[in-house]
């Protein structure tokens, strides 16, 4: 194959997305122009509006005070949720113990927590990062906890064997062994973690989710879908981010039979 | 045994942490209390200053949540099927899916009330679009993954189009689509509760933070109870229908 | 060793010069799932000797697993007891090293740190032994890959590796070669006696090869169908070092028309009661 003809077939697979999402594009003007979607702003205006927000200081905050709502309750999941799901998985008194109690607050809406969290916690924003916290929580513990139990117990029994300790076959074996179901509980994590805080931030404090409210009640509509996009753009980042970084780890796991 | 113990202590950290006021659990109310309220709201009594009875806000609640979900399910899977099974729908169709995945269904609020010009179709909007894309991206992934010899054996005893779709694509992936249903009706609750948080009543979601603002905290936690209730209710829904639908499949069911 | 707290005489067994002897007295093991007892094994009294090399066979379902897994320390028998060198059996040990039937090669390292694994847990190090075993298993440069880019056979060679670093006396096999193809299991089997010949560790073996049972082993032991017992048992006098070409002799042929006349027999009263 020559290098030319590869290039030629890059451009062709260049082309079908860009074309696909051309394609909305046209459509939403057509939606606006026909006016069946109500004062929604055409791509023109949102674009122009994008112009005037990139260097706008409030936009940055908001992005700035999003990431920190994000980040920190999300490491709190993870640091708690790990630990805390293997000792569940593992351990059946560990899992009487703790999962019932789990299990009660789990099928609860994280957003639904929030009149509950402003009124418990010292600041509205405390309560918010909770409401992140229980998002990436619930996930990272469930599917930690389906991964160790799903631990084949011969890779139990060949390390006991080999003379290892109950330590011992937790680190080499039932962390290991979980790890990719974790993974997934991590990506999924984060997608809940977004959902929530972007709600919560909407519903009662500042950052992204604050400005596209406000610029909704403002009457401000062009910004309300750029600010929309730039959350997306974030929450796709933030998957992604976690998706590399357990893909480094999961290297064992891309080899085929 | 423990779990019994586990559900005890629950109930006690709870009735301690607000009778000893830890942060500012002093404003909530006790289990009993809780258990009071529940009991007056669960035989009809109104809730909160607008007079609807806790049957109203569930009503208006479920029905936003099933009608998204529905609309979700009857959209999702024939997408899924064709942007999973068709390179001209994964190629012109999905990227654009794939550019509007990742915007969290809450932040959609303001644009639908814009859109649609109605409250009520803009949440049915909201919850549509965080069960949407679960079912979506499974039932894609669930096309994926079908074994080609499956595709080979249906052909060579003669199906043609068709019966391809009819006894492989579409069977196999079936518990692909009712995990992304079961992850997609988690998320439309969290939808519809927000939703109805921003633009108003009623409604579940709308009662439990009305009653915030006017401190009624009873009324929160029997809100945030039945939200839970209903939430397990409907994903274990799902999970029973997926069983009785896949019983050759074991990734579904109990 | 695992167990030292435990000394011969007050189990009332004589201690052994070389190191891997298992005596078993009165092992039964009844599985008890919903209520409805089995009987997987029943009162095995059974000793095999330090070096040597036992086969069981016998129709599936029979314990074979089972009674391997008592002696590696997995399952706590019902009643009865065994017994390595004298000290009780009360878990699983580094002296007692198992090959599972599909390999458990653990997937997530590489097939040097799954060889070195053993050592390291016991915090010692054992540089360039895992080259040595690998070459001696005659997969040199397999060293840095995972388990699943290896061949079925490949990874049986691995896991053997694997034990031998850790260098237990007794190795439990069950039916390490079913999994191989014909010709790769022959070969396997060779490999096997040329590293059993070097060191004389207790083998024991599970199969329900009746030809690769006689051809291995020192004991052909025959199994009754559930409840396990043990039925009858064959010393294979066959002279060693064997290699392949003894499987067409006639005393090999009259050793397994004997065995294979026990394991019939047994399947059709076990059709017959309806098991």
């Amino acid at each position: 194959m020559s290098v030319g003809r590869g290039r030629d077939a890059d451009i062709v697979e260049l082309f079908k997305p860009v074309a696909s999402i051309t394609g909305l594009v046209i459509v939403w003007y057509a939606l606006v122009e026909a006016g069946m979607v109500g004062g929604l702003p055409g791509p023109v205006p949102v674009a122009t509006a994008a112009v005037g927000l990139i260097p706008n200081p409030e936009v940055h905050a908001s992005l700035v005070a999003s990431l920190r709502h994000i980040y920190v309750p999300y490491v709190l999941a993870v640091v708690i949720g790990v630990p805390l799901g293997i000792a569940i998985g593992w351990n059946q008194n560990c899992n009487d113990l703790v999962f019932p109690s789990l299990e009660i607050l789990r099928p609860v809406p994280p957003i639904a927590w929030l009149p509950i969290v402003i009124l418990v916690f010292p600041t509205t924003i405390q309560g918010i990062m909770f409401i992140t916290f229980l998002g990436a929580f619930f996930p990272v513990i469930l599917n930690t906890v389906a991964g160790v139990r799903s631990i084949d117990e011969d890779y139990v029994r060949a390390v006991r064997c080999l003379g290892g300790s109950r330590w011992q076959v937790i680190r080499e074996v039932v962390v290991p062994a979980a790890l990719p179901s974790i993974h997934t509980g991590l990506i999924v994590g984060m997608g809940l973690a977004w959902i929530n805080l972007v709600a919560a931030e909407m519903i009662a404090s500042e950052g992204l989710g604050r400005f596209v409210w406000v610029s909704y009640t403002s009457g401000t509509f062009p910004n309300i879908l750029f600010s929309v996009l730039i959350i997306g753009a974030l929450g796709y980042a933030s998957s992604e981010v976690v998706r590399w970084l357990g893909n480094r780890k999961l290297q064992w796991t891309n080899q085929t039979e | 045994m423990l779990k019994g113990l586990s559900i005890a202590l629950f109930l006690s950290v709870w009735w301690v942490v607000v009778e000893v006021g830890f942060l500012g659990f002093d404003l909530l109310r006790t289990p009993l209390e809780t258990a009071v309220s529940l009991s007056s709201f669960v035989l009809g009594e109104a809730m909160g200053s607008g007079g609807e009875s806790l049957y109203v806000h569930g009503y208006h609640t479920l029905y936003r949540v099933l009608l998204g979900t529905g609309l979700a399910i009857a959209t999702a899977i024939p997408l899924g099927l064709a942007c999973g099974w068709s390179d001209w729908w994964r190629n012109y169709v999905y990227p654009s899916l794939e550019l509007l995945r990742p915007i969290p269904p809450v932040a959609w609020v303001p644009i639908a009330l814009i859109a649609f010009a109605s409250e009520f179709m803009g949440i049915v909007w909201v919850v549509f679009i965080g069960a949407f894309f679960p079912i979506f991206v499974n039932t894609m992934e669930g096309v994926a993954q079908i074994e080609p010899e499956y595709v080979r054996a249906v052909k060579s005893l003669g199906g043609g189009r068709w019966e391809l779709y009819r006894h492989v694509v579409i069977p196999h992936t079936i518990p692909s689509m009712i995990t992304g249903t079961t992850i997609g009706v988690g998320i439309a609750w969290i939808a519809v509760v927000a939703a109805e948080m921003l633009s108003g009543g009623p409604g579940l979601g709308y009662i439990t933070f009305q009653s915030y603002r006017l401190m009624d905290t009873g009324v929160v936690i029997v809100g945030i109870m039945v939200l839970g209730t209903i939430g397990a209710l409907s994903s274990s829904v799902v999970t029973r229908v997926g069983g009785r639908i896949t019983p050759w499949s074991d990734e579904v069911g109990e | 060793m695992s167990n030292d707290n435990q000394t011969a005489s007050d189990a009332g067994v004589r201690p052994d010069n070389q190191d891997g002897s298992i005596q078993m007295q009165n092992l039964t093991k009844i599985y008890d799932p919903d209520g409805e007892s089995v009987t997987a094994i029943d009162e095995i009294e059974l000793n095999i000797e330090a070096g040597e090399f036992v086969s069981l066979v016998g129709p599936s379902g029979c314990g074979k697993s089972t009674l391997l897994d008592c002696i590696a320390g997995f399952i706590e028998p019902t009643y009865g007891h065994i017994y390595v060198d004298g000290t009780r059996v009360d878990g699983p040990g580094a002296d007692r090293g198992v090959v599972f039937q599909e390999n458990r090669l653990l997937p997530w390292k590489t097939v040097r740190e799954n060889i070195n694994l053993g050592p390291k847990m016991r915090s010692e190090t054992i540089d360039g032994r895992a080259e040595e075993l690998l070459s001696k298993m005659g997969i040199e440069g397999t060293g840095d890959q995972y388990p699943t880019e290896l061949s079925g056979g490949m990874q049986q060679r691995a896991e053997i590796a694997r034990l031998l670093a850790n260098d237990p006396e007794i190795m439990l096999m069950d039916e390490p070669f079913s999994a191989l193809d014909a010709l790769t299991k022959e070969i396997m089997q060779e490999l096997l006696l040329e590293i059993w010949e070097e060191d004389n560790r207790t083998v024991v073996f599970i199969t329900h090869d009746v030809e690769e049972a006689i051809f291995l082993a020192d004991r052909v032991l025959i199994m009754t169908a559930g409840p396990g017992r043990i039925k009858e048992t064959i010393d294979v006098d066959i002279e060693r070092p064997r290699d392949l070409d003894v499987t067409t002799t006639p005393q090999f042929n009259e050793l397994k028309e004997e065995a294979l006349g026990h394991i019939v027999e047994e399947a059709r009263e076990a059709m017959e009661s309806g098991q």
